[in-house]
């Protein structure tokens, strides 16, 4: 009996055997070999929670089948329960890889599947922690995911009436086989250095997988991903706070009127955000994405910049797509910043390309939440260019008065396609009403935000479903 | 820079001085000046400032192309705003002012926001509209589709001349200053067309929509009155189908007893009052609203409030036509059961009519279709619905009073007389032969009618649950704000 | 719908208060009360009992 054992327990066999159980998972915790900047899978859960708010469900679970020579297997390798975060209420899965190795993972199934169905049904944001390595059992090269809860688990579409709950997935270790699953409903995808998502094991990949583009954003380690799935779930809107509307704070360096044509994504994001609320997505020089807010409005949002115009390839093409998911899910505004001549020439005559694009083209256009525009020099507003055409169903579409619009007939996205005569200032296509505003640098931030909350208003009421003739169901004829 | 300053300037000040000179020289007020009163100060942002008409050399004429449409608040609450703007081409719409509608039409639909129509213009642009592309307008123009539960309210002020007016037809409420009018088209057009020579103001003037037709709420004599209306009556309604209408406390007490309403209301069932001073006795203190005042005046339809809680009244009024339901009153309802359907406000009926007209007339114009359409539009709404019967519920007149709703509550007063007909012409063609026969006719008609005038009696019904009360008519605003109290639901 | 005068209850010169029944129509059966609507002297009378008058006809002038 450990000398941590309490006098009275002495004299009451149950207390006894708890605390026995307890201290087991004590002692595999106490001896778990250690890397630099990786943290336990508890240690991940008590980083990303408020303190105090775990509620474990199934402290005391454990393999039931275990290989040989298997020592204990805490939580059956699935650390579970609720927890809230920045006082919002979340339900949590962490893996464990170590304990994972050494069982077949039917109770962490189970216990998988009933999280995420009561988490489902209440609405409750899921952070799941992935971490697993290659592994053998039983002889079998087989990954755990495959036997995690024989995919019972279906997980529905809300209707249109209800918020959705975001998925967000990190991603720790060296994940084989379930990636395809984690990756599938994820709102975001967020990984270590270390993490790496993969179908099959990498003996059998003919090379590693390419990682670019799979994940919402890469960090260094443990604590860096935790920081931003923490600042993720206080960004977002949820169930009891559907607008998730912060506190106005003031940009770094608010816009003037002396900002010249194309301005940097830096100067922009600078002097149109609140400073401190971005989380961005990719940030590489003349495009970043993320959600962030403006008056206290929190959007999703992609912006390109200068200093000459920026060609979208296929990894700023799928990170649209993925803010546009998020504007759709989660029914955050979607703003976009364009100063751009088209789409990247070389990227674009890949079949990749087009299929990305397509995906970013249809959650664009599908999102109900309000959609605004800002053009800061070279601008696609007229046609269905992803970055925020009037065919896609813009709300609001704002320029600045240097701004450059191309016409929307023109088909090709590409520089040199336009015939310069045709590509204009800003004034005709305002005079006719294809845009919808020209301000000034200094006016841009106030009236993004004053058609963010117009438009938001609407935001409490459920969006009109129309039938297949486009009657709007829920009409009520005047009697 | 410099081109963003110009335009604005030139959109500002369309037309210069010479336009707003003109304007006030005819009783008019200018769009931004209609807008200035409409609004909370301060409160306008306008859409698209710099959008114009699609002949490019006159773009520094025509910003606005002929209306001017945004967003502001009225008394805090969010609405957006559509004003003919006779600067431009005299209001009349064009073509190219497409897309900046549809545009501005989609913000209002996406934040389901209230929208407040201006109309002082011409309609259409005659020449532009004489293509065959017209086929597509009535898809468009129309505005014949409003989402429920997203929909806000609509209101319509017309100021001038209104050709074509859907928005009042639309509107859930409207005001036409006396001097404007409404038709579907301009004197020229149909004399042209038919032969007919008559002015605007014969065709659709406020006194044609006030007394003929009721298609119009309210008549005031000037814009600054319509501007004023159009706020007050705001003020009744919701933003939108599916949320509650402010609540504004009037200073009245819900449990005032009104003793005042047994010298209102004569005893003798055959002397007429005017059922106008009840409803303001009963009702939140000068919360009255009514709607068409001079139009099928034996109803009298409008807004109130009772314990600062909106809801909509119908009462018959026994000063004309004794208070029958005729065809002009059914038209009358169906405007007040159509806002408490769509918005889902609280009815409050108050009964006194001797039947529904069943003269010649009447069944020339098909008042029975009429009254059977009536009924199944007051059993659509499930708002809730209290009907006080004050004397006499007659017939079908009493359900089309919403008498005895099942899912309603009724109230009766002491004195009233609920029954399928008359007492006199019960009497009189029931017991025909009988009277003939008898040797004292008149005392027999006086025994006859005192046996009916006692089963009409509410209490027969009150016994068996078919009322739910017989109340004191001192009493009856306490018990109406209570029974809209439990009867309301919650959101 | 016409309506019958059936009381005429004052006279010219006499002074009426707001509200003063001046005559009493009857229409569909009912006894329909025509009140001055301001304090007043009335001028002049314009109906006799038994006589069919039409909306927007004139009663009585009171000043």
């Amino acid at each position: 009996m450990s000398e941590e054992a309490h006098v009275s327990s002495t004299e009451d066999p149950g207390r006894q055997r708890l605390e026995m159980e307890r201290e087991a998972i004590r002692d595999f915790e106490a001896c778990r070999p250690r890397v630099e900047g990786v943290l336990s899978p508890r240690e991940r859960i008590q980083a990303l929670i408020d303190p105090g708010s775990f509620l474990e469900l199934g402290s005391l679970t454990r393999s039931q089948q275990q290989s040989d020579g298997g020592g204990s297997t805490p939580a059956d390798g699935l650390v579970a329960g609720w927890a809230t975060v920045h006082g919002r209420e979340i339900a949590l899965l962490a893996e464990d890889p170590l304990v994972l190795k050494m069982t077949d993972a039917q109770v962490a199934g189970d216990k998988r599947l009933r999280i995420l169905n009561t988490s489902a049904i209440r609405g409750v944001p899921i952070v799941y922690m992935a971490d697993g390595q290659e592994g053998e059992w039983a002889g079998f090269p087989v990954d755990r995911g495959d036997l995690f809860g024989y995919h019972r688990y279906q997980r529905t579409e809300p209707v249109s009436s209800e918020l959705a709950a975001p998925l967000i997935t990190a991603v720790f270790g060296r994940c084989v086989g379930r990636a395809a699953e984690l990756l599938m409903e994820a709102d975001f995808v967020v990984s270590t250095q270390r993490g790496s998502l993969s179908i099959v094991p990498s003996e059998l990949a003919s090379e590693p997988g390419d990682q670019d583009g799979l994940f919402d954003l890469l960090v260094e380690d443990d604590r860096e991903a935790i920081a931003n799935v923490r600042k993720f779930l206080s960004s977002t809107p949820s169930t009891d706070d559907p607008r998730a509307l912060g506190t106005a704070e003031m940009p770094r360096r608010p816009l003037d009127d002396s900002l010249l044509p194309h301005a940097s994504v830096d100067d922009v994001i600078d002097g149109l955000f609140d400073e401190g609320s971005i989380l961005s997505f990719r940030n590489q020089p003349g495009f970043v994405s993320g959600i962030g807010a403006i008056t206290g409005h929190r959007v999703a949002f992609a912006v390109t910049g200068g200093p000459t115009p920026h060609l979208l390839n296929t990894l700023d093409v799928t990170a649209i797509g993925r803010v546009a998911h998020l504007s759709r899910r989660l029914r955050m505004p979607l703003v976009f910043v364009q100063d751009a001549d088209g789409y990247d020439p070389a990227a674009a005559r890949s079949p990749e390309f087009l299929r990305r694009l397509a995906v970013a083209l249809d959650e664009v256009r599908k999102t109900w939440a309000p959609k605004l525009v800002l053009v800061t020099g070279h601008g696609h507003v007229l046609g269905s260019f992803v970055m925020g055409g009037r065919q896609l169903g813009m709300d609001y579409v704002m320029a600045l008065p240097f701004a450059q619009i191309a016409p929307r007939d023109v088909v090709a996205f590409h520089p040199g396609a336009i015939p310069g005569d045709l590509v204009d200032g800003p004034w005709v296509a305002a005079g006719f009403g294809h845009l919808d505003e020209v301000v000034a640098p200094s006016e841009a931030r106030q009236q993004m935000a004053t058609f963010l909350q117009i438009l938001s208003l609407g935001l409490d009421v459920p969006p009109p479903e129309v039938d297949r003739r486009g009657r709007y169901v829920a009409d009520i004829p005047k009697v | 820079m410099a081109e963003l300053h110009r335009r604005r300037n030139c959109a500002d000040n369309l037309g210069g001085v010479v336009a707003v000179e003109r304007a006030h020289a005819r009783g008019l007020l200018t769009a931004p000046e209609r807008l200035e009163l409409l609004l909370d100060p301060g409160s306008r942002v306008p859409f698209g400032t710099l959008f114009h008409s699609d002949n490019l050399s006159q773009a520094d004429e025509t910003f606005g192309d002929g209306e001017l449409d945004g967003f502001g608040t009225i008394d805090g609450r969010w609405v957006a705003y559509f004003a003919s703007d006779p600067r431009v081409k005299g209001g009349s719409g064009g073509p190219a002012d497409f897309l900046h509608a549809e545009t501005f039409r989609n913000i209002v639909e996406k934040a389901a926001l209230p929208l407040i129509y201006l109309m002082q213009g011409g309609g259409a642009r005659i020449d532009e509209a004489m293509s065959s592309q017209f086929i597509a307008f009535p898809a468009t123009g129309m505005g014949v589709r409003k989402v429920f539960p997203r929909r806000g309210v609509f209101l319509t002020a017309v100021l001038g001349s209104y050709y074509a007016p859907w928005n009042v037809a639309q509107a859930d409420f409207s005001v036409m200053t006396e001097s404007s009018n409404i038709s579907l088209t301009a004197p020229p057009l149909v004399y042209v067309g038919t032969g007919q020579q008559v002015t605007a103001e014969e065709l659709g003037g406020a006194q044609v929509q006030a007394r003929v037709t009721g298609q119009i709420d309210a008549v005031v004599p000037d814009e600054v009155a319509a501007l004023a209306m159009v706020r007050v009556a705001f003020g009744y309604l919701p933003s939108r189908a599916g949320i509650d209408p402010p609540i504004v406390d009037c200073g009245d007490s819900p449990d005032r007893s009104c003793p005042e309403l047994y010298d209102i209301v004569p005893t003798a069932l055959n002397r007429a009052y005017d059922v106008r001073r009840v409803i303001t006795t009963i009702v939140d203190r000068n919360s009255f609203l009514e709607f068409s005042p001079e139009f099928a005046r034996n109803l009298v339809t409008g807004l109130a409030r009772m314990n600062g809680r909106t809801v909509l009244l119908i009462a018959n009024q026994p000063k004309f036509l004794a208070g029958v339901i005729d065809s002009g009153a059914v038209i009358k309802a169906k405007k007040i059961f159509n806002l408490c359907n769509e918005l889902d406000l609280p009815l409050l009926s108050l009964v006194d009519t001797p039947g529904v007209l069943p003269t010649k007339e009447q069944e020339h114009r098909g008042v029975m279709t009429a009254l059977y359409e009536h009924g199944i539009r007051r059993f659509r709404p499930t708002a809730p619905k209290v009907t006080v019967v004050l004397r006499k519920g007659v017939g079908f007149a009493i359900g089309a009073m919403s008498g005895g709703d099942p899912e309603g509550i009724t109230f009766a007063w002491p004195n009233s007389q609920i029954c399928f007909t008359g007492v006199e012409a019960c009497v009189r063609v029931v017991h025909r032969r009988e009277i003939e026969e008898s040797d004292d006719p008149s005392a027999l008609i006086t025994e006859l009618s005192e046996r009916y005038t006692g089963t009409s009696a509410p209490w027969s019904a009150a016994h068996v649950g078919y009322l739910d009360d017989v109340i004191d008519p001192a009493e009856t605003r306490m018990r109406v704000i209570r029974a809209f109290e439990v009867t309301r639901r919650h959101r | 719908m016409a309506a019958t005068v059936w009381k005429v209850l004052v006279e010219e010169g006499q002074s009426v208060k707001e509200g003063e029944t001046i005559a009493i129509l009857e229409c569909m059966k009912m006894e329909i009360p025509v009140e001055s609507p301001i304090q007043g002297t009335v001028q002049k009378i314009r109906v006799q009992p038994n006589m069919s008058i039409d909306q927007g006809d004139i009663i009585a002038v009171v000043e």
